[in-house]
């Protein structure tokens, strides 16, 4: 029996990562020294989540979406400046993506949501020059 | 200003509070839980746990900078990042009045690992590092059985607080 809550975030999940895999891409190319091998390290990071992100979508049942061919980024990336800048965009997404995974009531879904959300979380602080309050929570959730 | 959902949430657990003793009373026929009213949920527990630990991080900030004023300009906003936790937890937490509230234990009680008694500043950041970690950590931990909503809630400050240990760790 497919997990249909389930493997609705994992596929949230999934397209954070596979658009991530590709931003990286874009801004990897802007940057260079220590900047670009973290780059480096977290589109491998991505690349290993997507594989292991739609494994546990097949367990459940469902079939992984496949990547799109093409990601048009929310700004331009012509500079080391706007890389970093959407490296933070991309890591905030995931991190929204793994709070999904929060909600669910599946223990273990919820305990690797929280888990993973961390390490974006800190992913995008580092690539954003900063930490925030309430990482991956719209305003309208707080009160 | 009073939200609306706040107004709502603040009805339900008043109403809870009403309708689970009458409720219980009719179905037995004896007033026992008139004469007991019910305990905290579980959530509310929750929600009480996580408050008590927020604040001693709060406190533990409060305690480092009074004592290394030098540090104010680099904790200051991990300090008010805490406050805004704090807040938003205790916005959610309504207790009906006849409920008792019993103190929960401090996770950092003061003494020698408090980061306020540290002998250096450096030492003190070092404690606030570890601090955070175990802050994150024990949100996590909160996480198994609690509403959605304050599920979500917990991950986003643990993810702050993991983010706060790295940043405080490299600065």
């Amino acid at each position: 029996m497919t997990d249909t809550q389930g493997v609705q975030a994992l596929q949230g999940v999934l397209a954070a990562e596979n658009a991530a895999v590709y931003g990286y891409g874009l801004a990897g190319a802007q940057l260079s020294g220590s900047q670009l091998t973290t780059a480096q390290q977290d589109w491998n990071l991505h690349r290993a989540a997507g594989v292991s992100v739609s494994s546990m979508i097949t367990e459940r049942g469902g079939t992984p979406a496949p990547a799109a061919a093409v990601y048009r980024p929310p700004f331009a990336v012509n500079s080391a400046a706007s890389a970093r800048a959407l490296a933070a965009v991309l890591e905030n997404g995931l991190v929204q993506a793994y709070l999904a995974l929060v909600a669910l009531d599946d223990a273990a879904l919820r305990a690797f949501g929280a888990s993973e959300m961390q390490a974006a979380a800190i992913r995008a602080a580092f690539w954003r020059g900063g930490t925030i309050p309430f990482p991956g929570l719209p305003a309208s959730a707080l009160r | 200003m009073t939200s609306w959902r706040a107004v709502s949430r603040r009805r339900v657990l008043t109403a809870g509070a009403i309708v689970l003793p009458l409720a219980a009373t009719a179905s037995c026929g004896v007033p026992e839980a008139l004469r007991k009213p019910p305990g905290l949920s579980a959530s509310v527990q929750t929600l009480r746990s996580s408050i008590t630990a927020e604040q001693a991080l709060v406190d533990d900030y409060r305690a480092v900078i009074r004592r290394y004023p030098q540090l104010s300009g680099r904790l200051d906003s991990f300090l008010s990042q805490h406050q805004q936790h704090l807040a938003q937890l205790q916005g959610r937490l309504v207790v009906p009045p006849h409920v008792t509230m019993t103190p929960v234990p401090s996770p950092s009680p003061a003494g020698p690992a408090s980061p306020g008694a540290a002998g250096t500043a450096d030492a003190a950041v070092a404690l606030l590092v570890k601090a955070e970690q175990n802050a994150a950590a024990a949100q996590l931990s909160r996480l198994d059985g609690a509403p959605a909503s304050l599920a979500q809630l917990l991950a986003s400050i643990a993810a702050s607080e993991a983010t706060h240990a790295v940043a405080l760790g490299q600065s």
